[in-house]
């Protein structure tokens, strides 16, 4: 049989290839851009290493470490908010000598690590409660970390995670029915007291984005106009107007889906889309094929996650979800994010090599 | 597979992946449906997302004086602009300093161009003198945000001198700005709205490129700007200056036309306003002076002005005279005063003329002679007369605004006042008194009409070879117009106005002192006349003054006449 899925491992290299493109375009106006695209082809390497040693590590020995990372990742998530730099009003980044990191992004690799070593032992169709609230406790720390930076974005990306893992570990009916209360209550409770006006204003816009055609409700406008410019073919490479003329914002992380859609048209939307369904359902097939439910519940964690932000990232550039900063795997710029979903890729790839041993 | 796993993991597998297989399907056609379905829709905003059109300011038409000199100008001013693209914050109280405001007024000014776009740049300091500009340039360097910028504007050599002829040029009314297309200054009055069309050319267009925050990126010429003709006009300079010296102070109107072809070669309505103020910008405090003066000076007295003829009139009523058979020898004796109906209606010279004849009543301009005269006319003979020879009626000048003078029915009179017409109307207009009005410029081309045997000119300022301008022969019998000229002549060698019988060319004229209504016979409150042609034989200009409270026409208006028609004696040359 296979060790390797070579079929993952073409379809991450073309996305991988496409991004880089896409963000030498969308960084042709932005300024500093080639230092941009420079430090991107960088982190790639630097993922690709990283993620080399990753595969070449058994998955099971990285879950009995996960305590240790999972420690040091609350760590840096506390350090973040003491001396993180302030970037558009959330304490995320910290600035660590040569490069700024941004520990949301690398600590999702000892969640997803953590949550298997939290269920190895677990058997089973369903989640006992003790688990659960076991679950819930270690887990929650470094959401609600990320949540005070304040971060909703990349938050809501760990929910969507550890709610797919929970989805295929089965969670018991009166967990889902208490969970759907305590959901509602929760959005209505975080809406009236913890949300910040900004992030109303853009759940208001979400539903009429005329409402603020300047505001929260132009970048979606402008969004929109760049994609739909686009047509079937595309303006082609680095002719996009919307985006050399800067009416898309920041157009080299949340808004490139938008740059790619209108330089390459529904063709290449298509192609890219086509890409990272397949790269999910890849990953959904090593849940399946994986020799135990640890890998099994890493490799539907990455799915989730990849599948959460790629559809967040390209829906909200079509209006179909509010706006919130997730950056789109592959895509958009940025050395921590970049890195951990290389390293998820080996992550999984790790999981298939390792599918018919026990050890 | 493997022991560890159950069935029911890979069913809730399945359900995560048709789930994330919906999803796809879903943004695909989200996808779809904005590229394809509204692929053109967004297309086309995104266009008018990066384009601008700016518009290239046409060149406007000069307007000359017949022998060349420059009435009104095209110049340049020079402004600093502001490109607020690189504006940064910390500089504006650097900028300000340097152009001399206070941080709060260059806010204001900032904040006042706060919808412009960016790609516009902004005047901060508009028509800098040249040592201002010397003094920026020279610090360029620290002021990589300010720039000098041209903009053209009017400028108008003579000032008050030519003000109602030439008019003057300002922002367009909404109204106008429909009508022409695009946002350019346009004539207001006078030539500059008059030959507007011709002056003010065509603006042209350029598109650019910018982005959303309205940078400017790249530029296209679309279309060139045509820039206006200049016009040449008829205006004798220096006969132009000549008669503003000799109005002085009075109020009132001159105007100085050819007989033949109605040229005009000098126009002056007293006061006047300097053009230059009102041409400007934003100039409302200029605007407000001049037009809540006390004299009306934005009023063209020439065109506009309507007044009593007094004993001009007396030209038309002799007319009427022999059209209606009366001889030259006729006869009426003047005591002085005239009774009609119980009214004492009195003759100027109250000691009396005496026996006159027709021309000996026009020459001494004997009011008792035309009351009589006017009785045996009646007053619908006298009507018919006016208008055989057009009086009261546009005569089509080529500036805007002319008013029509009013010549009284018996009609009009009923209606208005609901009394009959008394003869005693008819005596007070045989004499141009009364109801009846005219407009200098009437009175003019009524000279001309009858010093060039019937024919009426249209009196325009347009020199160009181009445009034939109207000459209608009337219908009046040259031979009585020969008499009436023959009439003038004598009011010249022997009348009322020999004051310019010494001159070195044969005028022939009339003088008239109209009572105003305030008038009061004796005290110089009547308006002074003089109208008249030269030379005699063969006649080329005609000439009109009226000087508001000028007294008798020949205290005032006639030495204004002598001293034009002298200056045409002596500069012929000019005239052709």
């Amino acid at each position: 049989m296979k060790k390797f899925d070579y079929i993952l491992l073409v379809i991450f290299l073309l996305l991988i290839s496409i991004g880089l493109f896409t963000l030498n375009s969308a960084v042709d106006t932005v300024k500093g851009g080639e230092t941009i695209l420079k430090k991107q082809v960088i982190w790639v390497f630097v993922g690709l290493i990283a993620g080399f040693f990753v595969y070449r590590t058994n998955y099971r020995v990285l879950i009995e470490i996960s305590p240790i990372l999972f420690i040091s990742s609350l760590l840096m998530l506390i350090a973040v908010l003491i001396f993180g730099n302030k970037i558009h009003g959330a304490r995320s980044w910290i600035n660590l000598g040569g490069f700024t990191l941004q520990p949301s992004e690398p600590v999702k690799i000892a969640v997803i690590l953590m949550f298997a070593n939290l269920i190895k032992r677990h058997k089973g169709k369903l989640l006992h409660f003790s688990i659960l609230i076991k679950i819930g406790l270690y887990l929650g720390l470094p959401v609600v970390l990320i949540l005070l930076q304040p971060d909703f974005g990349t938050a809501s990306t760990y929910m969507a995670m550890i709610g797919g893992g929970l989805f295929v570990l089965g969670l018991p009916k009166k967990v889902i029915i208490g969970g759907i209360i305590v959901i509602i209550l929760g959005g209505i409770v975080s809406w009236s007291f913890l949300f910040k006006p900004y992030q109303k204003e853009r759940i208001y816009t979400f539903f009429n984005p005329e409402r603020d055609k300047l505001g929260h409700g132009y970048q979606v406008i402008q969004a929109k106009v760049a994609v739909g410019s686009g047509g079937i073919f595309g303006k082609g490479y680095k002719l996009g107007t919307q985006c050399r003329l800067k009416y898309l914002p920041e157009p080299e992380t949340d808004f490139i889906f938008a740059v790619f859609a209108e330089e390459n048209g529904l063709l290449g939307v298509a192609i890219v889309l086509l890409l990272f369904f397949l790269l999910i359902s890849r990953i959904i097939n090593i849940a399946r094929v994986a020799y135990d439910k640890k890998g099994m519940l890493i490799a539907v964690m990455v799915a989730s996650i990849l599948f959460y932000q790629v559809t967040v990232s390209t829906g909200m550039i079509v209006g179909l979800i509010p706006t919130t900063g997730i950056p789109l795997p592959f895509f958009s710029y940025g050395g921590s994010g970049t890195v951990t979903y290389i390293i998820m890729i080996a992550l999984v790839l790790n999981v298939y090599r390792r599918r018919h041993i026990s050890y | 597979m493997f022991s560890e796993k159950e069935k029911i993991f890979k069913i809730r597998i399945l359900v995560f992946y048709f789930f994330v297989l919906a999803v796809f399907v879903v943004l695909f056609f989200r996808y779809w449906n904005l590229q394809v379905l509204n692929g053109a829709k967004y297309s086309k905003i995104a266009k008018e997302n990066t384009l601008r059109v700016v518009t290239i300011t046409s060149k406007r038409g000069k307007i000359l004086a017949k022998q060349g000199e420059i009435l009104a100008d095209h110049k340049i001013g020079y402004s600093i602009l502001l490109d607020r693209n690189q504006l940064k914050k910390h500089r504006i109280s650097v900028l300000a300093k340097f152009l001399n405001y206070k941080d709060k007024e260059f806010k204001k000014i900032l904040k006042k161009y706060r919808k412009i776009p960016l790609y516009n740049p902004i005047p901060v300091k508009a028509n800098i003198s040249f040592e201002e500009m010397s003094a920026f340039e020279a610090r360029k360097k620290d002021f990589p945000e300010l720039f000098i910028g041209i903009n053209p504007y009017r400028y108008y050599p003579y000032g008050s001198l030519l003000a109602h002829i030439i008019g003057y040029t300002g922002e367009p009314t909404v109204k106008e700005l429909r009508s022409i297309g695009s946002l350019q200054n346009v004539g207001k009055t006078g030539l500059e709205k008059q030959y507007d069309y011709l002056l003010r050319g065509k603006n042209g267009s350029k598109k650019i490129i910018v982005d959303s925050k309205g940078r400017f990126i790249d530029t296209k010429l679309i279309e060139k700007p045509i820039n206006g003709t200049d016009i040449e006009t008829t205006v004798i300079l220096p006969l132009q200056k000549l008669i503003k010296k000799q109005m002085g102070k009075y109020l009132g109107a001159t105007i100085v036309i050819n007989v033949n072809d109605g040229r005009i070669y000098g126009m002056v309505s007293n006061p006047s306003y300097n053009p230059n103020l009102l041409t400007l910008k934003e100039n409302p405090k200029a605007w407000k002076l001049i037009s809540n003066s006390k004299n009306y000076p934005l009023i063209n007295r020439v065109i506009q002005g309507r007044y009593s003829p007094g004993s001009i009139f007396k030209l038309v009523m002799m007319y009427s005279a022999l059209d209606s058979g009366i001889s030259m020898g006729k006869k009426y004796f003047c005591s002085g005063t005239f009774e009609q109906s119980g009214i004492v209606f009195r003759c100027w010279n109250t000691a009396g003329h005496g026996e006159l004849n027709l021309p000996s009543a026009v020459a001494h301009s004997c009011n008792v002679y035309f009351y009589n005269l006017g009785l045996k006319l009646g007053i619908e003979k006298i009507i018919k007369t006016s208008k055989a020879f057009g009086l009261c009626d546009l005569t089509h000048i080529d500036i805007p605004g002319e008013k029509k003078g009013f010549l009284p029915t018996p009609a009009w009179k009923k209606k208005k006042t609901g009394y009959v017409w008394y003869p005693g109307d008819t005596v007070n207009t045989s004499i141009g008194q009364g109801y009846l009005l005219v407009t200098p410029i009437e009175t003019a081309v009524l000279i001309s009409t009858i010093a060039s045997n019937g024919i009426k000119v249209v009196p325009h300022f347009l020199n160009s070879p181009g445009v034939l301008w109207k000459k209608q022969k009337l219908n009046l019998n040259e031979k009585y117009l020969k008499k009436v000229r023959y009439a003038m002549r004598k009011v010249v060698t022997s009348g009322t106005g020999i004051s310019l019988n010494d001159l070195p060319i044969k005028v022939a004229g009339k003088t008239g002192t109209a009572q105003t209504i305030s008038g009061d016979r004796n005290s110089g409150k009547e308006n002074s006349w003089f109208a008249g042609f030269a030379p005699y034989k063969n006649p080329e200009i005609t000439v009109v003054v009226i000087a508001e409270k000028g007294g008798h026409g020949s205290d005032t208006a006639a030495p204004i006449a002598a001293a034009i028609f002298n200056f045409y004696a002596k500069n012929k040359e000019l005239f052709n």
